[in-house]
């Protein structure tokens, strides 16, 4: 396989991944919405069918060296995919031997103990820095308008983003940047290293447009990227991913001469057990997607059929949640907030529903934290304010008042980003355990009264209150920043408002994430109930 | 705010199993904690708790996966054990049927862990001596015919639950220092920190030398 070749599919299945995930936030882009709904229906049914020719597939492609090193990946939905990957671990072997952890994803497992997958996460770690090397540029001239923005000017970036994959080819394997630790050599990288190429060799001016695009490119289609990622491949892979990403940022750290406070998405996100759940309800979803697949591989004919109707009904009910969202739905229910007991209350609700035990304390526990701090630094603000008024001091001297009593008695704006990282952390880690123990519960195989329909329906339901959660989170913490940061430059509070947006973005991509991986989880237990039900048939026809 | 410390060279995943009631996560608690949960839920599937440990001057991440005993868990649960370098066996001094069960976790334990895996048989709950069903010498000889190590502990005063979590590190530890656990073999259950060498390949070898320690 050439270099190009393997450049080129992966460019194209990111592109179109990438127009995918955009749906779920252009509300401009209808007609492409509309488009790409069409291209998932025509999918789904051919889905199953692909499946099932895994084994042949993997067969014939034999002929590739790698493919015999992976036994494992028999689950993989898509061989190609995996052909592909092992394409890209060539091209990386070549191009940069420095990259050890490339070998890894060749030759390890998927297990928790192997620092495999090397290439996801480099490549997430990359754009990471990518992210906050682009930032630090351009955080200085982004204005705040810029952030209220986003939304409008994602369609351009779109184009902006397919654009800048096309030359991707040409560019990637020379252009990475020394600072950079691998070769995580996607579409995505590569759209950032040609945005970085353009940065230097154009003005300011330039430097201003195509970070404020690289931002939005990023913020917007990480989460796509990732999104990609995991559905291609059911291999433990996000945690894998977000663990490394993590050891990177606390390399980082540790090499850090001057220790300031930081905020660190990854390492709280892990402190929270974020990290773990994920890993384990991946676990569950990979276990599961091999039980349904060989249980489909023992049908045939009429059973088959149905049994293959009724797995993809489930799975259209998870892919109705990426596209139908809108930015619109969102903002309005931003702006109507569920600031009082009304999540809980959906949330309990939702559960039981589900017919599963599983109570929402902790994550009950973080959102209201979250809010109470909130809640906190305003009053804190207003009472200061008033002592303001009552005062009335001098205008010399009220700047070195001001400093003082901000460092003294309300939150700082720093630490006010620090907090919102925190919740967003906290939330988004607590996100995650639920649907994770919603998965062992429904695995565990109690008498589970309801349809696996209606409870992917329930769960998707769900899973969006929670990422509505974490949206008007992300707002109120935008909101409180810059209110508490007005009197601080631009070039200082904006990088705090954009991290928190960007951490919200992903917060948001990774509760939808392992939201997907429950499909396999819902289908196997479909499938046990359907034979439960199928045995007490033949069994009372016996009597 | 983050406070742990960012800088440890191993991450060892250990496993936490055995009947139901037995006190898995109270022993937890107690080692993340240093507190006794008197009231403890049920566990559902699996629960974490980390801990950071010094083992010959090496700062070793515990990554402890905390699984439910209940039955009906059992199979969810399973899934879980794979990758695990430490795996903590525990039963009740007090309620002899969790210890008859044991041949059970221990069967699961083998079969779904890799060959190098340390088990630790705990007993639980030593603070009832007075009720004790189990007597420390049989469980002994039952550790050291199955080339387990052994302790018995409290969760309630702590005795001895800082020493299972360590026992079982060291172990591990010195099977990473002679080279009988391979750190490169994708289920070690062991991640090495500060560039490792990745070339490694998937080694099916086993290497069964698991000598029955006298603790």
């Amino acid at each position: 396989m050439s270099q190009a070749e393997a450049v080129d599919s992966v460019t194209a299945e990111l592109s179109s991944q990438l127009s995918l995930s955009h749906t779920e936030h252009v509300a401009t882009m209808k007609d492409e919405g509309h488009h790409n709904e069409a291209l998932d229906a025509e999918n789904v049914p051919s889905e199953l069918g692909q499946k099932e020719s895994t084994f042949v597939e993997k067969l014939d492609e034999g002929a590739l060296p790698t493919s015999s090193q992976l036994p494992e990946n028999q689950e993989t939905e898509c061989s190609e995919l995996l052909n592909l990957e092992v394409k890209l671990s060539e091209l990386d072997t070549g191009e940069n031997r420095e990259n050890e952890q490339i070998q890894t994803t060749l030759t390890s497992g998927k297990g928790w103990g192997s620092w495999g997958k090397s290439i996801l996460t480099t490549a997430t770690s990359t754009i990471g820095h990518g992210i906050t090397a682009v930032k630090e540029k351009a955080g200085a001239t982004l204005r705040k308008q810029n952030i209220s923005s986003l939304a409008e000017e994602s369609k351009e970036h779109e184009i902006n983003q397919t654009v800048e994959s096309d030359d991707s080819g040409d560019h990637m394997p020379k252009e990475l940047p020394a600072s950079s630790p691998s070769a995580g050599s996607h579409g995505m990288f590569s759209a950032i290293t040609s945005a970085g190429k353009s940065v230097i060799s154009s003005g300011l001016g330039a430097l201003e447009f195509i970070g404020k695009k690289t931002m939005n490119v990023l913020a917007e289609n990480d989460p796509g990227f990732k999104k990609t990622k995991i559905l291609m491949e059911k291999t433990a892979t996000l945690s894998q991913m977000l663990r490394e990403a993590k050891e990177k940022e606390k390399e980082r750290i540790a090499n850090q001469v001057v220790m300031e406070k930081t905020a660190h998405f990854g390492i709280l996100f892990d402190e929270y057990q974020g990290l773990s759940h994920l890993e384990a309800l991946e676990i569950l979803s990979n276990e599961s997607e091999l039980k349904v697949q060989s249980f489909l591989m023992s049908l045939e004919g009429e059973t088959l059929e149905v049994m293959k109707r009724d797995l993809v009904a489930i799975k259209e009910i998870f892919l109705v949640e990426q596209s139908e969202k809108s930015e619109d739905e969102e903002k309005e229910l931003e702006e109507t907030g569920c600031d009082g007991e009304e999540f809980v209350n959906v949330l309990t609700e939702l559960l039981f529903e589900l017919h599963v035990a599983a109570t929402p304390d902790k994550l009950n526990k973080a959102r209201k934290r979250a809010h109470d701090w909130v809640k906190e630094v305003y009053s804190l603000r207003s009472e200061y304010n008033e002592k303001q008024v009552e005062e009335n001091s001098d205008p010399v001297f009220e700047g070195e008042k001001n400093g003082k009593v901000d460092q003294n008695n309300a939150k700082s704006v720093e630490d006010i980003y620090l907090s919102s990282i925190e919740s967003l952390a906290e939330v988004t880690a607590r996100s995650i355990e639920q649907l994770h123990k919603v998965a062992e519960l429904i695995l565990h195989g109690q008498d589970i009264e309801k349809p696996a329909l209606d409870q992917a329906q329930v769960l998707n339901t769900l899973t969006e209150a929670m990422c509505k959660e974490v949206s008007s989170l992300r707002k109120k913490f935008i909101d409180v920043l810059t209110s508490a940061g007005s009197k601080e430059k631009a070039e200082v509070l904006n990088p705090w408002i954009n991290g928190v947006m960007l951490e919200g973005s992903n917060s948001i991509t990774y509760i939808q994430d392992a939201f997907q991986l429950l499909l396999p989880v819902l289908q196997i237990s479909h499938i046990q109930i359907t034979s439960l039900r199928t045995d007490t048939v033949k069994y009372s026809g016996g009597n | 705010m983050a406070t742990a410390p960012y800088n440890y060279s191993y991450i060892f995943k250990y496993i936490i199993i055995g009947d139901m009631g037995v006190g898995k996560s109270c022993l937890l608690h107690q080692f993340t904690e240093k507190k006794f949960m008197a009231d403890c839920p049920h566990t559902i599937g699996v629960e974490f708790g980390t801990r950071i440990i010094e083992v010959s001057g090496q700062k070793i991440k515990l990554q402890i996966w905390d699984t439910a005993g209940q039955e009906r868990f059992r199979a969810v649960t399973r899934s879980y054990y794979r990758g695990a370098a430490g795996a903590l066996m525990v039963y009740d001094i007090t309620r002899r049927s969790t210890y008859n069960h044991l041949s059970s976790w221990l069967t699961d334990a083998r079969n779904l862990t890799n060959p190098n895996t340390v088990i630790i048989l705990i007993g639980n709950k030593a603070d009832l001596d007075a009720q004790r069903d189990v007597t420390y010498e049989e469980a002994k000889q039952f550790a050291e015919e199955n080339g387990l190590l052994f302790l018995e502990a409290s969760a309630k005063t702590g005795e001895n639950v800082e020493d299972a979590f360590l026992e079982a590190a060291k172990k591990i530890y010195q099977n990473i220092q002679d080279g009988s656990l391979d750190l490169n073999a994708a289920e070690s259950g062991v991640q090495h920190k500060p560039s490792a060498p990745q070339g490694g390949r998937i080694t099916n070898e086993p290497q069964p030398q698991r000598e029955g320690c006298g603790c």
